[in-house]
Protein backbone atom coordinates (compact mmCIF):
# COMPACT_ATOMS: atom_id res chain seq x y z
CA UNK A 1 0.00 0.00 0.00
CA UNK A 2 1.71 2.88 -0.98
CA UNK A 3 2.19 6.56 1.19
CA UNK A 4 -0.45 9.26 -0.44
CA UNK A 5 -1.48 12.38 1.26
CA UNK A 6 -5.35 13.17 0.99
CA UNK A 7 -4.81 16.60 0.67
CA UNK A 8 -2.89 19.91 0.61
CA UNK A 9 -3.73 20.98 4.10
CA UNK A 10 -0.14 21.34 5.46
CA UNK A 11 1.05 22.98 2.30
CA UNK A 12 -2.21 25.60 2.28
CA UNK A 13 -1.34 26.06 6.27
CA UNK A 14 2.07 26.61 5.51
CA UNK A 15 1.08 29.11 2.75
CA UNK A 16 -0.95 31.40 5.22
CA UNK A 17 1.26 31.47 7.94
CA UNK A 18 3.96 32.34 5.67
CA UNK A 19 1.46 35.58 4.51
CA UNK A 20 0.87 36.00 8.16
CA UNK A 21 4.56 36.56 9.08
CA UNK A 22 5.31 38.92 5.60
CA UNK A 23 2.25 40.94 6.93
CA UNK A 24 3.11 40.94 10.62
CA UNK A 25 7.31 42.22 9.55
CA UNK A 26 5.98 44.45 7.18
CA UNK A 27 3.32 46.01 9.68
CA UNK A 28 6.22 46.36 12.10
CA UNK A 29 7.93 48.38 9.92
CA UNK A 30 5.26 50.72 8.78
CA UNK A 31 4.43 51.11 12.43
CA UNK A 32 8.01 52.27 13.28
CA UNK A 33 7.69 54.77 10.36
CA UNK A 34 4.14 55.84 11.23
CA UNK A 35 6.05 56.46 14.93
CA UNK A 36 9.09 58.03 13.63
CA UNK A 37 7.12 60.08 11.47
CA UNK A 38 4.49 61.21 14.30
CA UNK A 39 8.13 62.14 16.82
CA UNK A 40 8.68 64.71 13.75
CA UNK A 41 5.15 65.92 13.27
CA UNK A 42 5.11 67.03 16.65
CA UNK A 43 8.20 68.79 16.31
CA UNK A 44 10.40 66.82 18.88
CA UNK A 45 13.40 66.08 17.06
CA UNK A 46 16.43 67.64 18.26
CA UNK A 47 19.21 66.31 17.93
CA UNK A 48 17.18 62.69 15.79
CA UNK A 49 18.60 60.37 18.25
CA UNK A 50 15.52 59.44 19.55
CA UNK A 51 13.27 59.43 16.02
CA UNK A 52 16.05 56.88 14.84
CA UNK A 53 16.69 54.81 17.43
CA UNK A 54 13.17 52.95 17.05
CA UNK A 55 13.70 49.70 15.88
CA UNK A 56 11.97 46.62 15.03
CA UNK A 57 12.92 43.12 15.78
CA UNK A 58 11.72 40.51 13.97
CA UNK A 59 12.70 36.73 14.58
CA UNK A 60 14.45 37.46 11.27
CA UNK A 61 16.36 40.88 11.54
CA UNK A 62 16.47 43.41 13.89
CA UNK A 63 17.44 47.02 13.28
CA UNK A 64 18.46 48.11 16.65
CA UNK A 65 21.30 50.66 17.15
CA UNK A 66 20.84 51.77 13.55
CA UNK A 67 20.91 55.85 14.12
CA UNK A 68 23.04 58.32 15.33
CA UNK A 69 24.96 58.72 18.29
CA UNK A 70 23.59 59.72 21.60
CA UNK A 71 24.04 62.85 22.39
CA UNK A 72 25.24 63.98 25.94
CA UNK A 73 23.88 62.40 28.86
CA UNK A 74 21.53 60.04 26.73
CA UNK A 75 22.39 56.57 25.90
CA UNK A 76 20.74 53.41 23.71
CA UNK A 77 18.66 50.75 25.97
CA UNK A 78 19.50 47.03 26.08
CA UNK A 79 18.23 45.48 22.70
CA UNK A 80 14.88 43.63 23.84
CA UNK A 81 14.99 39.73 22.66
CA UNK A 82 13.24 38.93 19.16
CA UNK A 83 10.26 37.00 19.11
CA UNK A 84 10.23 32.87 19.05
CA UNK A 85 8.07 32.89 15.91
CA UNK A 86 7.70 34.68 12.67
CA UNK A 87 4.21 35.91 13.33
CA UNK A 88 5.37 38.31 15.97
CA UNK A 89 7.51 41.56 15.89
CA UNK A 90 8.26 44.17 17.97
CA UNK A 91 8.32 47.81 17.73
CA UNK A 92 10.70 49.12 20.55
CA UNK A 93 12.47 52.50 21.39
CA UNK A 94 16.09 52.68 21.90
CA UNK A 95 16.62 56.05 23.50
CA UNK A 96 16.30 55.74 26.99
CA UNK A 97 14.37 59.19 27.29
CA UNK A 98 11.62 58.12 25.17
CA UNK A 99 9.36 57.06 27.64
CA UNK A 100 9.48 60.71 29.44
CA UNK A 101 8.20 61.94 25.75
CA UNK A 102 5.93 59.35 25.18
CA UNK A 103 4.27 59.44 28.47
CA UNK A 104 4.64 62.59 30.04
CA UNK A 105 6.82 63.77 33.02
CA UNK A 106 6.01 66.62 35.57
CA UNK A 107 7.03 69.01 33.83
CA UNK A 108 6.85 67.78 30.21
CA UNK A 109 2.71 67.23 28.48
CA UNK A 110 2.45 63.62 27.34
CA UNK A 111 2.74 62.98 23.46
CA UNK A 112 1.74 59.61 22.70
CA UNK A 113 4.05 59.10 19.50
CA UNK A 114 4.10 55.46 20.04
CA UNK A 115 0.36 54.41 20.69
CA UNK A 116 -0.36 57.31 17.50
CA UNK A 117 2.20 55.23 15.34
CA UNK A 118 0.46 51.77 16.66
CA UNK A 119 -3.24 52.90 15.86
CA UNK A 120 -1.91 53.86 12.63
CA UNK A 121 -0.08 50.63 11.78
CA UNK A 122 -2.94 48.83 12.94
CA UNK A 123 -5.36 49.74 10.01
CA UNK A 124 -2.86 48.52 7.49
CA UNK A 125 -2.81 45.45 9.18
CA UNK A 126 -6.35 44.90 9.28
CA UNK A 127 -6.43 45.65 5.70
CA UNK A 128 -3.79 42.96 4.73
CA UNK A 129 -4.96 40.18 6.64
CA UNK A 130 -8.86 40.67 4.93
CA UNK A 131 -6.71 40.47 1.64
CA UNK A 132 -5.44 36.88 2.67
CA UNK A 133 -8.88 36.10 3.68
CA UNK A 134 -10.33 36.94 0.40
CA UNK A 135 -7.75 35.29 -1.59
CA UNK A 136 -8.38 32.11 0.65
CA UNK A 137 -12.28 32.65 -0.50
CA UNK A 138 -11.47 33.13 -3.84
CA UNK A 139 -9.64 29.89 -3.66
CA UNK A 140 -12.00 28.00 -2.03
CA UNK A 141 -15.02 28.72 -4.81
CA UNK B 1 -15.76 64.43 25.79
CA UNK B 2 -13.83 61.17 27.15
CA UNK B 3 -11.61 63.89 29.39
CA UNK B 4 -14.57 65.41 30.68
CA UNK B 5 -16.66 62.32 31.65
CA UNK B 6 -12.82 61.08 33.26
CA UNK B 7 -12.16 64.03 35.43
CA UNK B 8 -15.99 64.95 35.85
CA UNK B 9 -15.82 61.03 37.62
CA UNK B 10 -12.90 61.28 39.30
CA UNK B 11 -13.68 64.60 40.91
CA UNK B 12 -16.50 62.97 42.21
CA UNK B 13 -15.36 60.17 43.07
CA UNK B 14 -14.70 60.55 47.12
CA UNK B 15 -12.07 57.96 48.35
CA UNK B 16 -9.98 59.34 45.23
CA UNK B 17 -10.10 62.91 45.73
CA UNK B 18 -9.57 61.86 49.82
CA UNK B 19 -6.16 60.94 48.47
CA UNK B 20 -5.01 63.06 45.69
CA UNK B 21 -4.70 67.03 45.79
CA UNK B 22 -6.52 67.34 42.40
CA UNK B 23 -7.11 66.32 38.90
CA UNK B 24 -5.75 67.88 36.12
CA UNK B 25 -5.74 67.80 32.46
CA UNK B 26 -2.42 67.46 30.40
CA UNK B 27 -0.39 68.86 33.01
CA UNK B 28 -0.66 69.92 36.47
CA UNK B 29 0.38 73.47 37.10
CA UNK B 30 3.51 74.28 38.70
CA UNK B 31 4.36 73.59 42.46
CA UNK B 32 0.85 71.51 42.63
CA UNK B 33 1.02 69.28 45.78
CA UNK B 34 1.86 65.78 45.39
CA UNK B 35 -0.16 63.28 44.87
CA UNK B 36 -2.15 64.61 42.27
CA UNK B 37 -4.27 62.49 39.42
CA UNK B 38 -3.44 63.60 35.73
CA UNK B 39 -5.50 62.89 32.67
CA UNK B 40 -3.69 63.12 28.99
CA UNK B 41 -4.95 62.06 25.37
CA UNK B 42 -1.92 61.59 24.14
CA UNK B 43 -3.07 60.22 20.73
CA UNK B 44 -6.42 61.10 18.86
CA UNK B 45 -9.15 58.85 18.27
CA UNK B 46 -9.69 55.88 15.80
CA UNK B 47 -13.06 56.21 14.51
CA UNK B 48 -15.31 53.05 13.33
CA UNK B 49 -16.93 53.23 10.67
CA UNK B 50 -20.14 51.61 8.89
CA UNK B 51 -19.65 50.28 5.09
CA UNK B 52 -21.51 53.66 4.33
CA UNK B 53 -18.74 55.70 6.30
CA UNK B 54 -21.25 55.97 9.08
CA UNK B 55 -19.27 56.95 12.24
CA UNK B 56 -20.81 54.06 14.48
CA UNK B 57 -18.26 54.97 17.87
CA UNK B 58 -15.25 56.22 18.31
CA UNK B 59 -11.89 54.40 20.23
CA UNK B 60 -10.21 57.13 22.43
CA UNK B 61 -6.83 56.25 24.60
CA UNK B 62 -6.22 58.29 27.84
CA UNK B 63 -3.50 58.20 29.97
CA UNK B 64 -4.86 58.42 33.86
CA UNK B 65 -1.95 58.34 36.13
CA UNK B 66 -1.39 59.28 40.17
CA UNK B 67 1.77 61.58 40.07
CA UNK B 68 3.38 61.64 43.35
CA UNK B 69 6.31 60.86 45.41
CA UNK B 70 7.13 57.83 46.20
CA UNK B 71 9.62 58.01 49.45
CA UNK B 72 8.99 58.41 52.90
CA UNK B 73 6.13 55.24 53.22
CA UNK B 74 4.07 57.88 50.66
CA UNK B 75 4.51 54.90 47.63
CA UNK B 76 1.68 53.19 49.31
CA UNK B 77 -0.79 55.94 48.73
CA UNK B 78 -0.17 56.51 45.29
CA UNK B 79 -0.65 52.69 44.71
CA UNK B 80 -3.97 53.25 46.43
CA UNK B 81 -4.77 56.20 43.99
CA UNK B 82 -3.51 53.44 40.93
CA UNK B 83 -6.11 51.28 42.10
CA UNK B 84 -8.98 53.58 42.90
CA UNK B 85 -8.69 54.76 39.24
CA UNK B 86 -8.50 50.92 38.25
CA UNK B 87 -11.81 50.44 39.95
CA UNK B 88 -12.92 53.91 38.32
CA UNK B 89 -12.12 52.36 35.02
CA UNK B 90 -10.50 49.32 34.67
CA UNK B 91 -13.38 47.50 33.53
CA UNK B 92 -16.83 49.41 32.94
CA UNK B 93 -19.90 50.19 30.84
CA UNK B 94 -21.87 52.94 31.16
CA UNK B 95 -24.34 53.54 27.75
CA UNK B 96 -26.86 55.89 29.36
CA UNK B 97 -23.32 58.64 29.19
CA UNK B 98 -22.80 57.52 25.99
CA UNK B 99 -19.65 55.92 27.05
CA UNK B 100 -19.56 52.31 26.03
CA UNK B 101 -17.48 50.83 27.76
CA UNK B 102 -13.79 51.27 28.84
CA UNK B 103 -10.97 49.35 29.68
CA UNK B 104 -7.24 49.02 30.58
CA UNK B 105 -4.85 48.21 27.86
CA UNK B 106 -1.71 48.92 29.72
CA UNK B 107 -0.19 49.65 32.88
CA UNK B 108 2.44 52.14 33.27
CA UNK B 109 5.15 53.13 35.86
CA UNK B 110 8.00 54.60 35.65
CA UNK B 111 9.91 57.19 37.55
CA UNK B 112 10.00 60.91 37.16
CA UNK B 113 13.46 62.10 35.32
CA UNK B 114 14.26 64.96 37.70
CA UNK B 115 13.81 64.31 41.65
CA UNK B 116 11.06 67.49 42.77
CA UNK B 117 12.31 68.89 46.23
CA UNK B 118 15.13 66.46 46.51
CA UNK B 119 12.43 63.31 46.04
CA UNK B 120 11.56 60.83 43.60
CA UNK B 121 8.79 60.92 41.92
CA UNK B 122 6.91 58.42 40.36
CA UNK B 123 3.73 57.79 37.53
CA UNK B 124 1.89 55.13 38.30
CA UNK B 125 -1.56 54.48 36.60
CA UNK B 126 -2.43 53.28 33.08
CA UNK B 127 -3.44 53.14 29.59
CA UNK B 128 -7.51 53.27 29.02
CA UNK B 129 -8.93 52.52 25.77
CA UNK B 130 -12.78 54.06 25.72
CA UNK B 131 -15.21 53.51 23.51
CA UNK B 132 -18.01 55.71 22.99
CA UNK B 133 -20.79 56.31 21.22
CA UNK B 134 -21.11 58.11 18.18
CA UNK B 135 -22.71 60.75 19.80
CA UNK B 136 -20.20 61.92 21.42
CA UNK B 137 -17.68 62.64 19.14
CA UNK B 138 -14.28 61.71 21.07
Amino acid sequence: MSEEGFNNWSQIGQALKDAQGQVVRKTAFDVQGHIQAEIGNQHLVDTGFMKNAVYVVTSEESTYGQGAEPPKDAFLLEEIPGPGDDTTAYVAAGANYTIYQNNGTTTIPAHGFFETGMDQGRAGMDQAMELINQKMKEAGH
Amino acid sequence: MAIAYVVATCKADTPLMAMASGVYEGNAPIGTAFPYVLVAAPSPGVDSLSGNRVRLMTRVRLQIKAVGYIDQGAYANLTIIANRIDALFGNQKNPATGILCCYREQEIKYPDPKLVSGRQVQHKGGLYDFELASTLGG
